[in-house]
């Protein structure tokens, strides 16, 4: 459990943060968007307990940041934005320096360093040196490192940036894997389509404020106005404006024998809109739901500054 | 103690890999052999220049190698020490590397003691090493005046302490500066300082380039001389005093400052 409270960071006279507050439930998947430079390193470094915070609480499984800062470390993990590792180390050295710090013993070192290099699929690498890794290994053997201790909480920044489609598509299944077992998992990433496949709850953070947050159903199905696209034998304009006059539809296009209508009600617009074109006695070719995703939301909640 | 015990096995992989530790003992060792040698070959290189007459003069004892190597010594592994690490910690944190250990509650004082130590250590065995040979070869090669081994060995000692002092230094600057070079300069400085007080007789005790400047007279001074044991006394349990204050600086900050 994540407990944030009005916290505020400030570089210099910079104000980072300004006062966010939000907080996260035990097992959930927990996407944390934002536009390049806005504080979400920041507040993850703050959370991992790497810096310290100039107002507010922090409050991680019940303690308090400031003053059990040592236990909360010892019951989170945290895979920064680049990894930085010995890079004349090889991956199995690199994990059981790792397991040596978080104390475990050297049995339990020598199975879960085996155990994880096959997890991220770094076992035939493992031998190499890292400073000889891509990036994208980088990110592995720095998300090996991150689960460790194995932490209740794991915060994961922009985990996927450097990964392959392959590569992405493993770590989804891993997180996925991890909040099976009720682990919680913030996650931060500018790909938008990754936070829509795993996070069960997003929030967006603007210019040091959080703008938007909520289960990721309820702001799809609040933010995001579907369109129909609709293919008739023929354009019929009594249809079009009968369309008009109901409350649900925004507006209306067409484009050859394609009307797409714009609403903004899904509910209604489900119940009502196959309704009312089949009383037109219209045939109707085809009928399709525009899909819409996060990309939208975001783009519409940060860029076009919306006030929600 | 789980932090100590692996940065210290850190720091000796790094040590290895990184051609630290080679570097340390490859200047011993060289300049161990290479000092005794150039004294010998000295006169005879200089033989076809010069009337025989002068070359004579250069009656070179295992004494005079002896005192030459250690007057040489100490200004070169100054040097070579503090260039060869003033990176130890600074580097750990312009390069990040401490983000994951300290993001699974690594214990500062580990970092630190396991860096110290190990430095320390490597230093102390290149040093003495570098004695051992050194005498060894100026025993062969020059027969008149003959060093006692024991002497060697407690100017090695005093080298020791006084490149502990050195280590202990260079973290401590490198928990407070942001890059190597800093540390490096700010080191020179401080050595070069330190050594320039020790003409002032009240404060030369507490130096700890004092350990040098006892080190220079051990073979000349019997050891029994009470005022020089007296001196020496001091002198060593002041640079201990440095030496836990200079950790203890450095584990303060590092518990402070911000790593990423
Ligand atoms: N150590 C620092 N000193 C001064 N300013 C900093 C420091 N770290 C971050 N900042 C500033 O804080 C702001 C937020 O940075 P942060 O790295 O948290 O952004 P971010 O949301 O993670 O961006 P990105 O998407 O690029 O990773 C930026 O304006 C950055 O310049
Ligand atoms: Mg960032």
């Amino acid at each position: 459990m994540i407990r944030v409270d009005n916290l505020f960071k400030r570089y210099g006279s910079h104000e980072v943060l300004k006062g966010i507050s939000f907080e996260v439930k035990k097992g959930t998947v927990y996407g944390f968007l934002g536009q390049n430079g806005t504080g979400k390193s920041t507040t993850m470094n703050i959370l991992a307990g790497l810096i310290n915070y100039n107002q507010g609480k922090v409050i991680i499984n019940d303690l308090d940041m400031k003053l059990s800062r040592k236990k909360i470390i010892k019951q989170i993990g945290y895979l920064p934005e680049e990894p930085k590792f010995y890079p004349y180390m090889n991956a199995y050295e690199y994990l059981k320096f790792i397991g040596e710090i978080s104390g475990l013993t050297r049995k339990e070192i020598y199975k879960k360093t085996g155990e994880l290099l096959e997890k991220i699929k770094l076992k035939k690498d493992g031998k190499r040196k890292i400073g000889g890794y891509s990036r994208g290994m980088k990110q592995r053997l720095g998300l090996a490192a991150a689960v460790y201790n194995n932490p209740s909480i794991l915060f994961l920044d922009e985990p996927s940036s450097a990964l392959d489609p392959e590569g992405r598509r493993d770590i989804l299944e891993i997180i996925q894997d991890l909040s099976d077992n009720n682990i919680t998992v913030f996650l931060s990433t500018h790909i938008l389509s990754d936070i829509e496949r795993v996070s069960d709850e997003i929030a967006i953070l603007d210019d040091g404020n959080i703008i938007l947050q909520g289960s990721l159903d309820s702001l799809m199905s609040k933010y995001i106005l579907p369109v129909y696209d609709i293919e008739l034998e023929s354009l019929n304009p009594q249809l079009e404006s009968k369309l008009l006059t109901y409350q649900w539809v925004d507006k209306l296009k067409t484009d050859k024998n394609i009307m797409s209508i714009y609403v903004n009600d899904q509910e209604k617009a489900k119940d009502q809109l196959l309704k009312v074109i089949a009383n037109s006695n219209i045939q109707v070719l085809s009928y399709n739901k525009r899909k819409s995703n996060l990309e939208d939301v975001f783009i519409r909640v940060v860029n076009k500054n919306e006030k929600l | 103690m789980k932090s100590f015990k692996a940065y210290v096995k850190k720091e000796i992989i790094e040590g290895f890999r990184s051609y630290r530790f080679l570097v340390l003992l490859l200047t011993m060792v060289i300049f161990a052999v290479l000092n005794p040698l150039m004294l010998k070959l000295l006169p005879i290189l200089l033989a076809g220049q010069f009337p025989e007459e002068i070359t004579q003069l250069f009656n070179i004892t295992q004494f005079f190698a002896v005192q030459n190597y250690i007057k040489d010594i100490s200004q070169i592994i100054n040097i070579v020490v503090i260039l060869t690490l003033m990176g130890l910690l600074v580097d750990e944190r312009q390069n990040k590397t401490l983000v994951f250990p300290y993001s699974k509650g690594v214990l500062v004082t580990g970092i630190i003691t396991g860096k110290s130590i190990v430095y320390s250590v490597v230093l102390l065995v290149c040093i003495f090493l570098g004695f051992c040979i050194n005498y060894y070869y100026s025993s062969i090669l020059f027969i008149e005046e003959p060093v006692n081994i024991i002497d060697v060995l407690n100017v090695a000692c005093l080298f020791s302490i006084y490149y502990i002092f050195i280590v202990s230094l260079i973290i401590c600057l490198g928990s407070f500066l942001k890059k190597k070079l800093f540390v490096g300069i700010s080191s020179l400085g401080i050595s070069f300082i330190l050594s320039g007080f020790k003409n002032i007789t009240n404060l030369r005790n507490f130096l700890p380039s004092n350990l040098i400047t006892l080190a220079e007279n051990i073979l000349i001074n019997s050891s029994t001389d009470q005022s020089y044991t007296e001196s020496m006394i001091i002198t060593i349990v002041a640079v201990a005093l440095y030496v836990v204050v200079l950790n203890l600086t450095a584990i303060y900050r590092m518990n402070k400052v911000e790593i990423i």
